[in-house]
């Protein structure tokens, strides 16, 4: 199959998706209204999908932006069953601890910054799985969110 | 409104009115459930098959052929789709294992998506369905989603209300 209809098919998908998102869900918008963030996803043998997050509008394209704030490289599976919210809190900490999932670029994990990425999580997936946050991975998380912050810190 | 990212504008008021009944009819028990589900994988295979003999998409097509998607709604019915060959498809009672799986909590849910008056999103985000294995059944369907555009969707509007209209006279609607 020719990749570029499933990375094209996927941006409109993904399109379709957050604006049909924050069409219905208030709290979603409020959350970007003031956001102003690049996500990119490095989708492995597939290609990159960019969403750019700009007073409160959303743009999303095939291809990188070259301001990329965050950068997450993973599977295609782990990404849509990340955003469908198949994977539960748990599931995404291990993802990340066994490097099933990277992040390759993020800024400095100032309490601010965490704040944003909750926003952007909020935004993205669609349902999330009935769980708590498991407390006692709150050490393994906060590890992840020190080393993401100190070791791919782009000043 | 999408469903699958598939542009979908839904059915003219005549045969709106008629799936309508039909879903009723489900609801009293007087006609079989399994047509609900019949109906659904009919349009989502109506959508893929709108391509046939398109050349740009043929490869696509050869790829998800034989691919299985399971829908279920609890305490009514349960239901697998194959796509055959020919824009045919094999519905088969009970839920293969391993098969993509579309769990919808009510009948209002499913008459409500096929007739474009909520979106899929804004069913999985109320957690009013639930799909496991989204990975692969957006993996089989976003080049065709991506292939959309006016005349293709226009091939593909006028193909439904048929594909349906069979469904519903099968049901006696």
């Amino acid at each position: 199959m020719k990749e570029h209809l499933l990375l094209d098919g996927l941006v409109k998908i993904l399109k379709s998706g957050i604006e049909a998102r924050l069409e219905n869900d208030e709290k979603a918008r409020d959350w970007i209204k003031d956001l102003d963030r690049t996500v990119e996803f490095q989708l492995r043998g597939i290609g990159t999908i960019s969403v750019k997050i700009k007073k409160g509008r959303i743009k999303v394209k095939a291809g990188s932006y070259p301001d990329a704030d965050y950068i997450l490289e993973a599977d295609y599976d782990d990404i849509v069953e990340y955003v469908n919210g198949e994977l539960g809190y748990s599931e995404l900490l291990l993802k990340f601890a066994l490097r099933n999932m990277n992040v390759k670029r993020a800024p400095l994990m100032l309490p601010s910054e965490f704040l944003n990425v909750l926003r952007i999580d909020e935004v993205f997936v669609l349902s999330r799985k009935k769980e708590r946050f498991p407390r006692s991975l709150l050490d393994d998380a906060r590890k992840i969110a020190l080393d993401i912050g100190t070791c791919h810190y782009i000043p | 409104m999408t469903l699958l990212g598939i542009e979908f504008i839904g059915f003219s008021p005549e045969v709106d009115r008629r799936i309508w009944r039909m879903f009723e009819s489900i609801k009293k028990g007087k006609t079989p459930p399994d047509r609900a589900i019949d109906m659904l994988i009919r349009v989502i295979s109506e959508f893929i098959c709108a391509y046939e003999g398109d050349p740009e998409v043929c490869e696509a097509l050869e790829t998800i052929i034989g691919k299985k998607v399971a829908v279920s709604i609890p305490g009514v019915t349960t239901a697998t789709g194959t796509l055959l060959e020919g824009g045919e498809v094999e519905i088969e009672d009970g839920i293969d294992t391993g098969v993509p799986l579309a769990t919808i909590y009510k009948l209002d849910t499913l008459y409500a998506l096929l007739t474009g008056k909520l979106s899929d999103v804004e069913a999985i985000m109320s957690k009013k369905i639930e799909i496991k294995g989204l990975a692969q059944v957006i993996r089989w369907i976003a080049p065709f989603v991506a292939l959309q555009n006016k005349k293709r969707n226009e091939h593909f509007r006028k193909n439904l209300e048929r594909c349906v209209d069979k469904v519903l006279k099968k049901s006696g609607f």
